[in-house]
């Protein structure tokens, strides 16, 4: 099992460094010079020198990358051009809105997909089952900032139940629940639909099993054999998706959190693009990838823990 | 020929997809005609109204009929949505069909594409425009690099299993270059999963794209597209709510229409391929 987990992490490390690679490559390729940006269009020419020594800009690229390498193991990501404060420091601040949001949004996704998908199966082909899996793939095709906006347009502006955006505090609190509510339901629209579709398909395909017949001949109420024997196998690849999708918004959700106000990565990511913010762009995207990386592997971790049958040799 | 068309068009939603889809090419390609109004002229007087006679789907905050910007967005984002996948399918099969038949190409061209894989596909497509600079070109090239990794795995996987195979091993034998074998016997066995996989894909470049332009990053005003129709409406959301309900219905149904498709597709021809989302 160490070993396992050892080669993982190794196999991991050419990923990251190709990772890092691109990240640098794509924001110093760009036309745009940020000096100008920092020092103001009309700079004279010496104010402009100056800076761009500051920068460290006037080093030959691979000089730059790997100086920027190093210090990024050592969790030193360079200062935003804009607001001049560390950028690891930004991205850290704004990391728990980040992960409310996306946990609060998980739960959801779980809470309604896989009783939706286990219903649809049980049910199948009943009027359950079509209008499951129609909304299913509708949702599937719904760009998720319509989604957003219908979800603002119902609730906030003509029932005004919700807060149209922001955050207010942790999720713990009334108001702070009150503001986190759409924005992660919004989110969780395309998960519900993923995971109800996942766990029909695993339920339908475990309930014809040889197994699940024999526990229903030896008399095991009907409920059992769904609930116990059929839905612990079938959630099997429920897991692995819930997990890389949880892995993948951690980085933040780009358009939820642009639509709601939400202060968290996602939004500092885009915003930094849009302003050429490069360090900052990059300690996002690095930090995105790394996220992604190891919630892979503790993804495939937790799959040898629930199903024995795999090993790793 | 035949026999996949009766069990494609037992498939009920994917011939609604299919004709999804052909109707609004037909919109799109005969916009100039359809459209009651000029997409980009404006009309002050008329602005934000409801919908009537004379503007079926409204107006925006620039007095532009809704419905016009429609069809003339539709253009836009069925040639994005095609293209975008065409460049990346392209790519992305070229550098599969080289992993998977030569060995020693295998390790550093999947290696690549796991980089490539690590980005989160809005983020990834975010960057790249940022990096070249917002245009139609570039969000097609944008949207296009994100599906090259899973073209390139999917192709490769073709390559790998079909290699194996007597026919392909006796083209071998009788001395066919290795382009030969590759693309005169490994590529047309690999179609339909790759056609099935392509329209899905589609689907996601269209929303992608949309994505890209509602935050900014597409096509620039004053060109009638999809996204940026909803992001513009977000402003008079309180009192002109169609603004932005309607485009986005339209991106709803065009994506629609490729995902119903590929799912028919798939049955009628694949059962093994299956789908990536965004966000």
């Amino acid at each position: 099992m160490i070993h396992y987990i050892l080669r993982r992490l190794l196999q991991t490390v050419p990923v990251l460094f190709g990772v890092s690679l691109l990240v640098f490559a794509i924001m110093h390729v760009v036309p745009g010079d940020p000096v100008r940006l920092i020092a103001g269009p009309d700079a004279p020419e010496s104010v402009i020198a100056r800076v761009r020594a500051e920068l460290g800009l006037e080093r030959p690229l691979y000089v730059q990358y790997v100086s920027f390498l190093s210090r990024a193991l050592q969790g030193d990501l360079g200062r935003s051009l804009r607001s001049r404060s560390p950028v690891a420091g930004e991205i850290l601040s704004r990391f728990p809105a980040t992960l409310e949001l996306t946990t609060v949004s998980m739960v959801m996704a779980v809470l309604v997909g896989i009783p939706l998908g286990l219903i649809a199966a049980v049910r199948r082909s009943s009027w359950v089952d079509y209008v499951a899996m129609g909304t299913s793939l509708s949702t599937l095709s719904m760009p998720i900032f319509w989604v957003a906006i219908v979800a603002i347009w119902l609730f906030s502006l003509q029932l005004g139940w919700l807060p149209v955006s922001g955050r207010a505090g942790p999720v713990w609190h009334w108001e702070g629940l009150r503001h986190v509510l759409l924005p992660a339901a919004t989110l969780a629209t395309t998960s519900v639909a993923i995971i109800s579709r996942l766990t029909r398909s695993g339920m339908l395909d475990v309930l014809g099993r040889e197994y699940v017949t024999t526990a229903r001949a030896k008399g095991v109420p009907p409920s059992r054999v769904v609930g116990k024997h059929a839905l612990a196998n079938a959630l099997i690849p429920v897991v692995t998706v819930v997990g890389l999708q949880y892995g993948f918004l951690l980085g933040g959700a780009v358009v939820t959190e642009t639509i709601f106000a939400w202060p968290g990565v996602g939004r500092l990511a885009i915003t930094a693009i849009l302003q050429r913010d490069y360090p900052v762009v990059q300690g996002c995207v690095l930090l995105v990838a790394v996220v992604f990386v190891l919630v892979n592997l503790l993804v495939d971790l937790l799959y040898g823990w629930l199903d024995p049958r795999i090993r790793y040799e | 020929m035949n026999e996949i068309w009766r069990r494609f068009a037992k498939h009920r939603l994917a011939v609604i997809g299919l004709a999804v889809i052909l109707g609004l090419a037909v919109l799109a390609l005969g916009a100039r005609r359809i459209a009651p109004h000029d997409p980009i002229r404006q009309d002050l007087p008329h602005a934000l109204a409801g919908p009537s006679a004379e503007f079926p789907l409204g107006t925006d905050e620039f007095g532009r009929c809704i419905l016009s910007r429609i069809l003339f967005g539709a253009r836009l984002s069925l040639l994005v949505g095609v293209i975008a996948t065409g460049i990346g399918a392209t790519a992305g099969i070229l550098l599969g069909l080289c992993a998977g038949f030569f060995p020693r190409a295998d390790a550093p061209v999947m290696r690549c594409m796991d980089v490539l894989l690590a980005f989160p596909s809005i983020l990834l497509a975010m960057a790249v425009v940022a990096a070249l600079g917002p245009s139609l070109v570039n969000v097609m090239i944008a949207v296009g690099v994100r599906s090259v990794p899973s073209f390139a795995r999917v192709s490769r996987s073709m390559v790998l299993s079909l290699k194996e195979l007597e026919f392909v091993q006796g083209a071998s034998a009788l001395g066919a270059s290795h382009a030969r074998v590759l693309f005169r016997h490994i590529l047309p066995n690999s179609v339909s999963p790759l056609l099935v996989f392509s329209s899905m894909q589609v689907a996601t470049a269209i929303l992608l794209a949309a994505i890209l332009s509602f935050l900014g990053l597409g096509v620039q005003p004053p060109t009638p597209e999809w996204g940026k129709m909803v992001s513009d409406g977000r402003a008079y959301l309180m009192e002109a709510p169609h603004v932005s309900l309607f485009p986005g219905l339209a991106i709803f149904v065009a994506v629609m229409g490729f995902n119903c498709l590929g799912d028919g597709l798939r049955d009628a021809l694949d059962p093994r391929v299956g789908r990536v989302a965004v966000e």
